[in-house]
């Protein structure tokens, strides 16, 4: 019992901590119920043998169908993702939990009732706002696939499947959780929410290789014959080439810049620094993101002539750009609170707190650009072969890309001011 | 000789939580006068308002009442853009955590002040490796400071704050996570830089051999100044057994 008050009561005092998982978990939920609807609407079965009385068993699975079974998916992972994010803010009362004589056994369920209170608010608020939502998802579809049929009937599917969804989450989460507990000592857990861990890259040849995969990527586009599914593969050879890029060569880059002409630089030093960690930290969902945009931007152009599938998509990406947006703004932000002894010890070197809040700025904008420009140029030339092609107009291209692109600078603005408030509004003392 | 004064504190007081309930003076019209070439060390028990003490003289606090005079200048009437310069071009500081950026490398925590100061990249690549040189850590120059042992770590954090040939240290406690071996090698060294090369030395500390280095003692209680000693003509032994007298007598004043 003892346990289970700590956990409440750290719960509502630490709120902020949970705030981001409790948000993704309501999202997920709402988004996961709205594609469970998708696939289980009979409504938006393949008209053709819908009308000729045929049912879902005699339809060969459409693609909006797989695609929202992958967006669940996306949803799943981001969940996961999440917990794990959240149970590296809750370390430090771990091991104080640890050090107070607490078991394995407590620590676990200290996380899982936490974890429960989480799942028994957000599933309910999932299901309201996906409910919210639905009308006007079905609406548009019907609308766009000339059904006349009430938006408001949900499939009893749709509403199983989403508290069996959450049951294997939640099931899951109590295995990562107790996994995560058995593997790390107090030592580790007390090191976690304070430590910036930064370890220099050694081998020479692997920047070289991972700038040649992803230029083989955009190259592969121009081996193959133009077709939708043409720059699958070709997208996947340059995640491989993000993924290298952003591990290998982009420290060793800022590595020389450093050596060079940053040396000098009293801004550009500390902010390429820092951006060089946060980047490193963001690896997976840089490449979700490249992966995502990429991937969906192949599926639209492909799909524009089907409405089902078109309209599937459009929810997709806009639920999977916001997903990821979000994510990356919240662990930005929480890996910011890390930083205040650093920018504090700069300000005690000397830095002004104005001169703080340009490296800031300065790290923010850069990451927000790589952001942005990784993707961007694998988007650049598949929107380009399509309207080379005449299978995309350019106003198409410029709606998907602002789709991305205007979230992700809202995003930056919206993280600067939180990582400038965590960072340099605490200095005290002095001028 | 006229000795320069490098360092005035005129009767300074530092109040917390003002505005609040809970009003709290840490230190009450504490002066000082610190003369160029000095070693002053601060020693009192926990809470007395040594850090704070510090804090105040090094421009890291602007105290409640009173005035803080560096060089001549008063600290209040200075911009934070003139306090930002002169510490990087005036003070070295060292901390009991070190304080180094986990986000640079050795080689870059000890080029800060330098890339402040304006420094070409030339000079600083030279100035870096000499000093690292000098507090046997070149070989960690590349490595981040998650990668260094705690020795080398401060180390490192006197390299950053003697890179600038800085006219004052200010130490807080520099010997705290140390070891007895690096805590005396660390020492002799700041005795070396106060005797050969004149710097000044304000250092905060608890432990009665490390404070015998130094050539003057503040012993500050309840944030007042409770005594003073001199080292003058005395032996470092003799000195360290005055020092050990007073930390006694405070003592002592529990079981009366």
């Amino acid at each position: 019992m003892g346990t289970f008050k700590f956990s409440m009561k750290m719960l509502i005092r630490d709120y902020k901590k949970s705030l981001f998982y409790g948000l993704t978990l309501v999202f997920a939920v709402a988004v996961s119920f709205v594609f469970f609807n998708i696939i289980n609407n009979n409504q938006l079965a393949d008209q053709s043998i819908a009308v000729g009385g045929g049912t879902w068993q005699n339809v060969q699975t459409p693609f909006s169908s797989i695609l929202s079974f992958l967006i669940i998916c996306f949803c799943c992972f981001m969940i996961f993702f999440a917990n794990n994010f959240f149970m590296t803010r809750k370390t430090t009362e771990l091991a104080v939990m640890g050090m107070s004589g607490s078991g394995y056994i407590n620590s676990t369920m200290y996380v899982l009732y936490q974890t429960f209170v989480l799942l028994a608010l957000a599933t309910p608020l999932g299901l309201l706002l996906g409910r919210l939502v639905i009308p006007c998802s079905n609406a548009y579809m019907y609308e766009r696939l000339h059904i006349s049929k009430d938006v408001n009937i949900i499939p009893q599917e749709a509403y199983i499947y989403s508290f069996l969804l959450v049951a294997i989450v939640l099931a899951m989460i109590c295995v990562l959780t107790a996994g995560y507990l058995h593997r790390n000592d107090i030592l580790v857990l007390l090191s976690q929410e304070k430590e910036m861990n930064f370890h220099g890259s050694s081998n020479k040849y692997k920047p070289l290789l991972y700038v040649a995969i992803y230029v083989f990527g955009i190259v592969m586009m121009f081996m193959n014959p133009h077709s939708p599914n043409a720059y699958i593969a070709p997208t996947l050879v340059g995640v491989i080439g993000v993924v290298g890029m952003i591990r290998y060569v982009l420290p060793d880059v800022i590595k020389h810049l450093k050596k060079g002409v940053f040396l000098t630089k009293r801004y550009r030093l500390i902010s390429i620094s820092n951006l060089s960690y946060s980047i490193q930290r963001s690896l997976l969902l840089f490449t979700l993101m490249t992966v995502s945009v990429t991937g969906m931007m192949a599926i639209l152009a492909a799909n524009q002539q089907n409405p089902r599938e078109f309209v599937t998509s459009v929810i997709g990406y806009i639920v999977v750009v916001l997903l990821l947006v979000v994510s990356i703004v919240y662990k930005l932000i929480m890996e910011a609170v890390t930083r205040k002894t650093l920018f504090f010890n700069l300000w005690k070197i000397g830095y002004t707190r104005k001169e703080l809040k340009k490296i800031v700025k300065q790290e923010v904008i850069m990451y927000y650009a790589i952001l942005i420009l990784i993707p961007l140029v694998y988007i650049l030339f598949i929107a380009g072969r399509f309207i080379y092609y005449g299978d995309m107009t350019i106003s198409f291209a410029v709606i998907f890309t602002s789709a991305y692109v205007i979230p992700v600078i809202l995003s930056g603005f919206l993280t600067y001011f939180e990582y400038r408030n965590a960072v340099v509004k605490p200095i005290q003392g002095g001028k | 000789m006229e000795r320069k004064e490098i360092l005035v504190a005129d009767k300074i007081t530092k109040i917390y939580g003002i505005g609040t309930k809970n009003l709290f003076e840490a230190l009450h019209e504490v002066s000082l006068t610190m003369y160029e070439g000095e070693f002053v060390c601060i020693m009192g028990p926990s809470g007395a308002g040594k850090s704070t003490f510090i804090n105040n003289l090094s421009t890291i606090d602007i105290p409640t009442k009173g005035k803080v005079f560096i060089n001549g200048t008063e600290v209040r009437v200075m911009s934070e853009g003139q306090i930002g310069k002169f510490r990087y071009e005036n003070l070295g500081f060292i901390f009991q955590e070190f304080n180094l950026l986990d986000s640079l490398t050795i080689f870059e925590n000890i080029a800060v002040p330098l890339t402040l100061a304006n420094v070409n990249k030339e000079e600083i690549t030279q100035r870096v490796h000499d000093v690292a040189k000098k507090l046997g850590v070149e070989q960690t120059l590349d490595k981040f400071p998650n990668e260094c042992s705690g020795g080398q770590r401060q180390r490192v954090a006197i390299c950053r704050a003697l890179v600038t040939n800085p006219k004052i240290i200010i130490a807080d406690e520099p010997t705290g996570n140390l070891d007895s071996k690096n805590s005396h090698e660390i020492l002799s060294l700041f005795k070396e830089l106060n005797e050969k090369e004149g710097v000044s030395i304000l250092m905060v500390t608890h432990d009665a051999k490390i404070a015998s280095y130094s050539t003057k003692l503040l012993y500050i209680k309840d944030g007042i100044i409770d005594c003073t000693i001199e080292r003058e003509g005395l032996s470092q032994k003799e000195y360290f057994y005055k020092i050990v007298d007073i930390n006694s007598s405070e003592s002592q004043e529990l079981f009366e």
